[in-house]
């Protein structure tokens, strides 16, 4: 990233090691002024071009970006025909591409998972005193109602309480929160960290915060309402040891415990399992980045402290660091253990949601996409082809379709002859093909995905998932219109809007586990692999 | 800084932290102690699918270009794929729609190297290549099966090298027909179920539901086998799942939806692009192109025989009842399910055969029977399985590792428990060890690798059990060989194709006087005639109408495709009802066809002994050959109008 050294590990940015860590986490009013400008800034000072902070626009930006629109402009007014088709045509390759690249992806998770499974008796076989201090953040706002439930599935974390640090960070002036947990937490591992106000509010910003505070060789995150798998943490201790040092993070699953709550909790189910079950995976499998999940994300701290924490000026802070570590030469694998989150089940808290995500995909993009050919340097041609594939194909999929929906409902209807202009033959079939064979391809895998993550129940849903894809470009526009008049706004998601006893989820998460149970002598005892119950205990007998 | 991003010592790992190799697949999985073979079966294996490919290329260029025996269905599918890029007007809807399109479209990229040798598309040599490769692959594919069943590898390949040489295999690996295309994909599709009954990996499905939906696309009887399918994956899962309420139901859907939901999709497609594209979405039954009406125009439905079906099962595998009742008795025995599979999709196959040639939409070829060939195999192959249901999807080297070196198991289930299921949690993916058969018969395979590891075994020394089973596996295939091969040489009545395009070729090979009669061996001469005819007058595009039901083969042959209206055009109704107004030269007009011709039924007139229309001048005739199924042709001059 800095030029010197190239990509690896020996280029690190610096950014928070920089600091001694007495600094850091000095109590005093001295410390606290530090932790706030650093957990705001420190990246955007240290390596402006990976943070999503405006700078001050270079003559030379703006003097491109005018020529740029004057000769488009031009071209619209001259030759829109050309224009037009030349536009269509672009697209639609870039369709194709974007699809067949999932399909790939796919199809090498379900070749060969790249998932690394620990199993329960290596997680348990650590002795205590051979864990490391592993520190959990736990970022919340404006949520009192879920503080119990955070206390609670940290309780039922397997990971010796002398061990864990859990850090509640929570906005100081969310007084109800703060009041909540103040009562919740008392006598518990759980530490309340007072975040001070000041822009960006964002969550990246308090998991910086907390970052600088932690103690732990690991560190992950959960959200306030997440269920992690009880050996989660230990899975994750055994997985770094054993694998490549390279590896400086591991993405656990995530996945919904209110699937059936509603039609959209399926779809979203579905939707996140084909995700951290095989495109994921497939990822891994191809070498390019990863775009890291909001939560669940285990990470080794030197690592993090180096690579600046979290972009708080970018609304997918999660995605973007997956990005950062890959372009630092760092390699991010996917852990079979699974956190279970509560799905969004409102149309409309469900679209401000997506539209973050995908106006933070886009952000990444643009982004990691200033100095394209540092990019290539760093993540190689493959890499960087995965990347754009990937993080920009995810929101481009979703704004292209109603374009192209649109085309063929009016063809239909009326046949206008400007149509027929736009699709050159090859155009016309890839399109066609993409239209029939991706959209049928897609759906296929959804049921397909239901049926291996062991909930065939949402294997009918599945079938009707394009009208879930309708709500996905409503949530891409609302993205790409944000993006350009409000990039940094953070859409907060409404938790808690789920009727299922958090704590006795009516769906079962299947056990992790490989991709492909193997062949057993008797079909029924592979079919049902011996379940343990996933969930966290609520209440620990330990403290 | 450092120390913390500093690898861990590798040699401070505590025993638990010791690397290891993760996500590995079934075919990767190696127990400690298990020797390193990987190869061997597979190459094997990949030697008879070259072996046979070259044995078929060889007799298909045999066929086509010296005793010019050309199937007019292959010829057909390779002129569909040149419409398609060639003609006046290229567009893929002109694959048509009255033969489902994989056939053609899997010839489509290799066209243009007609310019490199010109018989592949003149004479259709691409569809007959298309056949011998999908035959090939039929061996490997059923050797592959045979391997998942846990069948001792000499006796995989035996059944593997008689399947390949079963005359009728032969002819249909070599002549360019579709039914290869069917075979082969009906047993990928039956390999995945065969699996997934063993080991209910959606995987299998997704892959077996692919298969079908591209067998849809090959064959409509397809549709009979995913029907089949469809019930047996729905049956089974809901039977495996626990019971509890909606479990049952939702794992049977999801299951079903896995292995029907690509072939469904294929036949809405296909139906429906034929629908929006010529209005009917079965053109197959609807148009004047189709079967049925074929069938109907030669009057055969009347001469429906209801032996017939059954002599032709008795003929290409006579053993196929005692086999059959052989291996059903033992998977009750064993309650092996997986018989299930191939019993199910190929006898629902052959069913569909029958009841569409009962109802009169079908001829009584022996092709429509073959594949009760395949079948024959399978269970023979049941009949020879070294272990029980656990042995499916194991490999030789797991099995090995089963074994002592005795050729004795090692490994004894307790009687009336389940063999160990050991799928790791760990995702360290172990294969149960193959259990032995309970019933006491030997691990064929197993002493058969006992006796292969042995010093100096080189001829001596095997097994006689091991050599018995490969007798008897041959023994089993032998007779359909030699009745298929007498009946294709004596019987017309039942093996119709075959005594007009196998027995003429056979007999001149052998030097046999009166091979031409009753041939339809260069049946296309007429057209080809008239091919050369017309490109030597090098007219402009669009100048001579003909319909590609019937002309195909002059289509196939022409080098200038341009110069043809040709049914697919959009301008071929018009110029057929006003071949003067659209500056139409010749029309081309079939007679002794039973093909429909668009042409002709317009203008009754220019058929042999009609008063022509006043536009309209004899140009040229073109006999037929005069062989069975010939046809001759009239090229008319379009008087331009004044």
């Amino acid at each position: 990233v800095t030029g010197a050294g190239g990509p690896g590990r020996g280029a690190g940015l610096d950014v928070l090691s920089r600091h001694p860590r007495v600094a850091l986490t000095d109590p005093g009013a001295a410390g606290r002024a530090l932790r706030v400008g650093l957990a705001a800034d420190a990246l955007a000072d240290a390596v402006p071009q990976l943070s999503a902070r405006r700078g001050r626009r270079s003559r030379h930006g703006i003097a491109t970006t005018a020529v740029v629109v004057v000769l488009v402009v031009q071209a619209v007014v001259l030759a829109p025909q050309v224009v037009a088709v030349t536009l269509v045509a672009v697209l639609t390759v870039a369709y194709a591409v974007t699809l067949a690249h999932r399909v790939e992806l796919m199809r090498r998770a379900l070749r060969s998972d790249a998932t690394i499974y620990v199993t329960d008796a290596d997680a348990r076989a650590i002795p205590d005193d051979h864990l490391p201090v592993y520190t959990v953040l736990v970022p919340a706002y404006r949520e009192p109602q879920v503080v119990a439930a955070v206390v609670a599935s940290m309780a039922g974390l397997e990971y010796p309480a002398a061990r864990l640090q859990v850090l509640l960070l929570l906005e100081e002036d969310d007084t109800d929160t703060i009041a909540a947990a103040a009562a919740a937490c008392r006598g518990t591992p759980v530490e309340v960290v007072l975040v001070p106000a000041g822009e960006p509010r964002t969550k990246p910003k308090a998991c910086n915060y907390g970052l600088m505070l932690s103690a732990g060789e690991f560190i992950t995150i959960f959200d306030a309402e997440d269920q992690p798998e009880p050996l989660q943490l230990r899975r994750a201790v055994v997985a770094f040891r054993r694998g490549d040092p390279d590896v400086a993070c591991l993405q656990a699953r995530l996945s919904y415990h209110n699937a059936d709550q509603n039609l959209i909790t399926r779809w979203f189910t579905t939707e996140y399992d084909t995700w951290f079950r095989w495109l994921l995976p497939g990822l891994v499998a191809t070498g390019a980045p990863i775009p890291l999940g909001g939560t669940s994300n285990h990470i080794r701290r030197g690592v993090l402290l180096d690579v600046g924490g979290w972009d708080p000026y970018n609304v997918t802070e999660d995605a973007d660091l997956g990005l950062r570590l890959a372009r630092c030469g760092w390699r991010v694998a996917v852990l079979g253990s699974t956190t279970l989150e509560e799905a969004n089940s409102d149309f409309v808290n469900w679209v401000k949601q997506r539209s973050r995500w995908y106006k933070g995909y886009l952000q990444t993009v643009l982004v990691h996409m200033r100095h394209p050919r540092r990019l290539v340097g760093e993540l190689g041609v493959r890499g960087t082809l995965g990347f754009l594939l990937f993080v920009g194909g995810t929101p481009l999929l979703a704004m292209i379709n109603p374009v192209f929906w649109g085309l063929s409902v009016l063809w239909w209807l009326d046949r206008p002859a400007f149509i027929t202009a736009l699709f050159p033959p090859v155009i016309y079939y890839l399109g066609m093909a993409c239209w029939v064979l991706g959209g049928l391809g897609l759906v296929y895998s959804g049921v397909a995905n239901a049926r291996s993550s062991g909930k065939p129940e949402l294997a009918l849903s599945a079938l009707i998932a394009p009208l879930y894809w309708a709500m996905m470009s409503l949530a891409a526009i609302k993205a790409l219109v944000q993006l350009v008049f409000q990039p940094s706004y953070w859409e907060k998601t409404t938790h808690g809007l789920s009727d299922t006893d958090p704590a006795n989820p009516t769906v079962r998460e299947r056990p992790d586990e490989p991709v492909a149970p193997q062949p057993s002598g008797d079909p029924r005892a592979a079919a049902h692999p011996p379940s343990r119950d996933p969930q966290p205990a609520t209440e620990s007998a330990r403290r | 800084m450092s120390a913390v991003l500093s690898p861990p010592e590798a040699s401070r790992r505590p025993a638990w932290a010791a690397p290891r190799r993760i996500g590995t697949r079934l075919r990767e999985t190696r127990r400690p102690g298990s020797r390193r073979r990987p190869a061997a079966g597979v190459r094997a294996e990949s030697l008879l699918f070259v072996g046979f490919l070259i044995f078929y290329l060889v007799i298909a260029h045999y066929l086509v270009l010296n005793q010019h025996s050309i199937m007019e269905d292959a010829l057909s599918r390779v002129a569909n794929a040149r419409y398609v890029v060639e003609s006046r007007q290229p567009k893929l809807a002109n694959v048509g729609f009255v033969w489902t399109p994989l056939p053609s479209l899997l010839v489509l990229p290799l066209l243009p190297l007609r310019l490199l040798w010109p018989a592949l598309v003149d004479q259709g040599l691409l569809a007959n290549i298309v056949s011998a490769v999908a035959m090939a692959s039929a061996v490997r594919v059923l050797c592959g099966l045979l391997t998942d069943l846990g069948v001792p590898r000499p006796v995989r390949i035996a059944l593997g090298v008689a399947f390949g040489l079963q005359p009728l295999i032969i002819w249909f690996g070599t002549n360019g027909m579709t039914e290869a295309l069917l075979i082969v994909l009906l047993l990928l599709a039956i390999r995945r179920l065969i699996r997934w009954t063993a080991a209910p990996d959606p995987r299998h499905l997704m892959a077996a539901g692919a298969w079908l939906a591209l067998g849809y696309l090959t064959r409509y009887e397809i549709l009979a086998a995913g029907a089949a399918a469809v019930v047996l994956v729905a049956g089974l899962s809901w039977w495996r799942t626990p019971p509890g309420r909606a479990g049952r139901r939702d794992a049977a859907l999801a299951d079903a939806l896995l292995v029907g939901s690509p072939l469904a999709a294929a036949f809405t497609l296909w139906a429906a692009a034929s629908w929006i594209i010529v209005g009917h979405p079965f053109e197959q039954f609807s148009s004047a192109y189709g079967n049925s009406a074929l069938v109907s125009s030669d009057g055969i439905a009347a001469a429906f025989d209801p032996t017939l079906p059954v002599l032709q099962w008795l003929i290409l595998a006579p053993l196929l009842p005692a086999v059959g009742v052989a291996a059903g008795v033992r998977a009750v025995r064993r309650r092996d399910l997986s018989l299930l599979a191939p019993v199910g999709l190929l006898t629902a196959i052959i069913a569909f055969e029958v009841l569409v040639y009962v109802a009169g939409s079908l001829f009584g070829f022996l092709r429509y029977q073959i594949v009760v060939i395949p079948l024959l195999a399978v269970l023979v192959g049941y009949l020879c399985r070294s272990g029980g249901a656990a042995t499916i999807g194991i490999t030789d080297a797991e099995l090995d590792a089963a074994t002592t070196p005795y050729g004795l198991p090692q490994l004894h289930p307790a009687p009336g428990r389940a063999p160990e299921s050991r799928v790791g949690a760990s995702g360290e993916p172990r294969v149960s060890v193959a259990a032995t058969d309970p019933h006491g018969l030997p691990r064929l395979h197993a002493m058969w690798r006992a006796a292969a590891a042995r010093p100096g075994r080189a001829g001596r020394g095997r097994p006689p059990v091991a050599v018995l089973t490969v007798v008897a596996a041959v023994m089993a295939m032998i007779p359909g060989i030699l009745t298929s091969g007498y009946t294709l040489m004596n019987t017309p009545a039942l093996a119709s194709q075959e005594w007009t395009h196998v027995r003429p070729v056979v007999q001149t090979v052998l030097g046999r006087p009166g091979a031409t009669v009753g041939s339809s061996n260069g049946i296309f001469e007429a057209d080809r005639a008239i091919a050369a005819y017309l490109d030597a007058q090098q007219l402009p595009a669009g100048s001579v109408l003909v319909d590609s039901g019937p002309g195909f083969a002059i289509l196939a042959a022409t080098a200038e495709l341009h110069q043809f209206v040709i049914t697919s055009d959009l301008d071929f109704a018009g110029a057929v009802a006003d071949p003067v107004g659209h500056h139409i030269r010749y029309l081309l007009i079939n007679d002794g066809n039973s093909q429909y011709d668009a042409v002709a039924a317009t203008w009754p007139g220019l058929r042999r002994g009609g008063v022509p229309p006043f536009w309209a001048t004899r140009a040229v005739v073109f006999p037929s050959g005069g062989q069975p199924g010939a046809h001759a042709w009239t090229l008319w001059a379009v008087q331009p109008a004044p």
